[in-house]
């Protein structure tokens, strides 16, 4: 056998890549976090259940461990790029590329009932609401790839499940504001409103929505605010280039389209603020001026495309229940926001609108496992003047629907 | 567990190969017992509980080997005879539960306007093969084609190996079975196999992977509506090449990982799709499971050396069965009984002798268009869906259909296409025999191999979609 059989050279190369790839590579503690994961499992569940969960520990260790799995996943994104594939499968989500180069999910058709259901759900709130002298609207947030193209094999169900949903709504009589059709009559384009590499809305378009709900309820119900407190002309813009791989891109990789990264505004009151921002459960209350209380640097101070979050320097993320108090708007109406993440950047411009905003995010929160809040209790206790669900387009997530 | 997983590849196989040319160096019994141990282990990764099955098939067959040996050397082979008998149907048994009972009932009780009352069984993944494979022990004991194995734990490595474990090659015993015990392994097969490996897992992740979002795509679609004679096509080729890739890069990967461990096995595939002929064409395709049928069902019937209607009805049931083995779908019976049919016709005009360039050049199309359709029969999920899959591809009922995603997925699939029917020739073959090996042109080879390497494993990180249409069986 030669010593330079093409074979050995072969098996040296890939011995030493896959070596690299667990050198010091975070491997050991994402298996020290999987198997004390799977032995609590296997305790309460069972041996085969906690199976399941040890050898899956196990995959995501050895495939998320690499040292190169982001550089893997970029490279990876840019072959995927270059042959034209327009859909990449991460098991849980399938993400999609518009032919303007937009990253979207994949959503497949909702069944009628489970529709139906939610907007029954909806309709049962709007009635606690009103028997507790709450005005109530249900607001319709844009979503991504409601207008947007895809390729015409893609078949994305994102509008036709929103058309369903509305109109379940309005059988059950719910009344609802649908920003989408306000985008479209503002002119606003979906490449405009949305990050390319990300679902959420840009926060520039997370104070138009703002704008736009607090003109629809002054109309509906005379709800008062001040202008200027939501003009962004009042409004420092300090935009971050290339410092947002957003949850798509996360998924892809960065060079799955051609657009790159996204750049991420931060915008901060030119006038004077004061709020307190309370997580309730959680022992944080923190007082202070806008962009000391309702802005999170961290996520923006340094750039880390697949560790760190931008999106969430607006409000530091999700939370299960928060309370934000406007000090200077003491006359100003009480709001019980139910929100989704698109909330994240809505909210903390909303509240230059009301006194208090309070926000409950019906998901699952591991510090919160089996806790559910039930928000008609809630209603009645808190007494808010307004009661507004706001959801991006029609979420697979049921429990955001389990109000009781 | 799936050869071409992460897992595998930074895990387990290292730990295998560390324990098994480390720690069990100098016994051969502990690495045979080593080896099954860890194939128990990667056949329950995905679901425990079928190692029930494997290790009951295991013992079940052991104790028939013994048995068959035991009458055979007795000189009682009506005895042994039976005991295949038994043997064979404790294994077709096993089988038919998992795999045939559900479709069986249903179509019996269909018959009546009934549901069927049977719940659905869940298949413990590769039974197909496993299932062929531990008979073909006993059969081969019985034809002194093998010694057989007094130690359970060699019959558990024989059958439970988990390079073929779960799709094949179907390993008859004759092959290994002087392997079990002494084999030799040497460091040029342990490198050959290891680039064996590395190319079969290009096969199956850049090519396969890839072309398997278009051919699910038009699939998909036929279910729900008419597409275009393009986009019919574009997807039965999509599905020709995935099929292919799949199960040849599963093949390579088997053989290849066998090496390492010094075990010679057959090849599988032999560049199917140059075929001039059908007859061709199944020497070239999954050969383990052609010659199982042909070695196992076809001879023992009588083969071609009968008369002429025998020689038909010889060839009907071992293609009736091809299908039955394949699956438990109208699909699959009608894709084993078209090839019969396509084999029977070419048996009796002698298309095998029939040259010329223009001559081979119309036979290979027309092996290309039945194998096609073929394969559009045997990925349809009903007989019905087929058909209309079929007509579209011929112009039939899809005139309403919309020629945008036919363009829309050529743009997206061309370049991958273009790469699969150029590796689906033996033109890397050919030019290697070309190239004179020094260090450089060594190292460019192990570059490229290296490449495959990399380009997959970032595809396997970045994606879940990991189909492997083998593993139904």
């Amino acid at each position: 056998m030669k010593i330079f059989n093409k074979n050995i050279i072969t098996f040296i190369i890939i011995f030493i890549i896959v070596v690299m790839g667990l050198w010091a590579s975070p491997v050991p503690e994402f298996l020290k976090t999987g198997l004390e994961e799977t032995r609590e499992l296997m305790i309460k569940n069972g041996f085969f259940q906690g199976f399941s969960t040890f050898t899956w520990n196990i995959e995501t260790a050895f495939s998320e461990g690499l040292t190169y799995h982001k550089d893997f996943l970029d490279l990876n994104s840019a072959v995927q790029n270059n042959i034209g594939t327009v859909q990449i499968d991460k098991g849980d989500t399938t993400v999609i590329k518009s032919k303007s180069g937009y990253l979207s999910y994949l959503r497949e058709e909702m069944p009628k009932r489970t529709l139906e259901k939610r907007a029954e759900k909806t309709s049962k709130l709007y009635k606690a609401a009103k028997e507790n002298g709450a005005e109530f609207v249900y607001i319709v947030a844009p979503v991504k790839g409601y207008y947007m193209e895809f390729p015409e094999n893609v078949n994305d169900y994102n509008k036709q499940n929103c058309d369903a949903f509305l109109k379940a709504l309005d059988d059950a009589d719910v009344p609802y504001f649908n920003l989408i059709d306000k985008m479209k009559k503002d002119g606003i384009t979906e490449e405009e409103m949305f990050f390319v590499t990300d679902h959420h809305w840009k926060p520039e378009y997370a104070l138009w929505a703002v704008n736009s709900v607090a003109e629809e309820l002054h109309n509906r119900f005379g709800f008062e605010y001040d202008k200027e407190k939501i003009d962004i002309e009042n409004y420092n813009v300090e935009v971050h280039p290339d410092a947002f791989l957003g949850s798509q891109g996360k998924k892809t990789g960065q060079y799955f389209t051609e657009l790159g990264l996204d750049d991420i505004s931060i915008l901060t009151p030119k006038f004077e603020t004061s709020f307190t921002d309370t997580q309730v459960g959680k022992d944080y209350v923190k007082t202070g001026a806008f962009s000391d209380v309702l802005i999170h640097r961290y996520h923006i101070s340094d750039i880390d495309l697949y560790n760190k979050n931008p999106y969430a320097t607006y409000l530091g993320g999700d939370y299960r229940e928060q309370i934000i108090e406007n000090h200077l708007n003491a006359d100003g109406e009480n709001v019980l926001l139910l929100k989704d993440s698109f909330s994240c950047a809505f909210a903390p411009f909303f509240a230059m609108t009301t006194h208090n905003t309070y926000l409950l995010d019906m998901r699952d929160f591991a510090e919160f496992k089996g806790d559910r809040i039930n928000v008609e209790e809630y209603i009645r206790r808190v007494k808010p003047d307004y009661v507004l669900v706001m959801y991006t387009g029609v979420t697979s997530e049921d429990r955001v629907f389990d109000f009781e | 567990m799936l050869f071409s997983s992460t897992t595998f590849i930074y895990l387990f196989l290292p730990f295998v190969l560390i324990c098994y040319y480390g720690i069990f160096r100098w016994s051969r019994p502990l690495q045979n017992i080593f080896l099954f141990i860890m194939s128990l282990i990667f056949y329950g990764w995905g679901e425990p509980k079928f190692v029930f099955a494997m290790i009951g098939s295991i013992t079940l067959n052991w104790l028939f080997g013994l048995l068959v040996n035991k009458y055979k050397s007795e000189n009682k082979r009506n005895k042994a005879k039976i005991c295949i008998f038994i043997d064979c149907f404790f294994n077709l048994g096993m089988l038919f539960v998992f795999k045939y009972l559900n479709f069986t009932s249903e179509v019996v009780f269909s018959i009546f306007g009934e549901n069927s009352p049977i719940p659905a069984i869940a298949l413990p993944i590769g039974i197909s093969f496993f299932t062929f494979q531990a008979m073909s022990y006993v059969l081969d004991i019985y034809r002194d084609r093998g010694e057989v194995q007094k130690n359970i734990l060699n019959v558990g490595l024989y059958i439970a190996f988990f390079p073929q474990l779960i799709a094949g090659p179907i390993v008859r015993y004759e092959t290994v079975a002087e392997e079990i015990k002494h084999r030799k392994e040497t460091s040029d097969d342990f490198f050959a196999g290891f680039t064996r490996f590395v190319i079969g897992l290009g096969k199956k992740v850049l090519i396969a992977n890839n072309v398997a979002l278009i051919a699910d795509n038009v699939f998909g679609q036929v279910n729900v509506g008419p597409v275009s004679v393009g986009a019919a096509w574009l997807g039965a080729i999509a599905y020709t090449l995935q099929i292919f890739f799949d199960f040849c890069g599963y093949s390579d990967m088997a053989i290849g990982l066998g090496k390492m461990f010094g075990f010679h096995f057959l090849e599988n595939f032999n560049y199917p799709y140059i075929s001039k002929s059908i007859t061709e064409f199944w020497r070239r395709w999954h050969m383990s499971l052609g010659t199982w049928f042909r070695d196992y069902v076809y001879f023992p019937l009588g083969g071609s050396r009968v008369n002429k209607s025998r020689a038909i009805y010889n060839l009907f049931v071992v293609w009736l069965l091809t299908g039955i083995w394949h699956g438990a779908n109208w699909t699959f019976i009608v894709w084993g009984l078209l090839y019969f049919v396509l084999l029977a016709i070419e048996k009796n005009i002698g298309i095998a002798e029939k040259e010329g360039k223009f001559i081979n050049l119309a036979k290979w199309l027309y092996t290309m268009l039945f194998v096609i359709i073929g394969w559009v029969i045997f990925r349809a999920e009903s007989l019905g869906i087929a058909i209309n899959y079929i007509g579209y591809m011929f112009g039939v009922n899809n005139q309403t259909a919309d020629f945008a995603p036919f363009m829309a997925m050529l743009y997206q699939s061309v370049i991958v296409i273009l790469i699969g029917i150029v590796c689906s020739t033996p033109i890397f073959k050919v030019i290697g025999g070309k190239v004179k090996e020094n260090f450089f042109t060594n190292l460019v080879y192990a570059c490229m191999i290296a490449a495959i390497f990399v380009l997959s494993v970032s595809s396997l990180v970045s994606s879940s979609y990991n189909p492997f249409i083998y593993f139904n069986f």
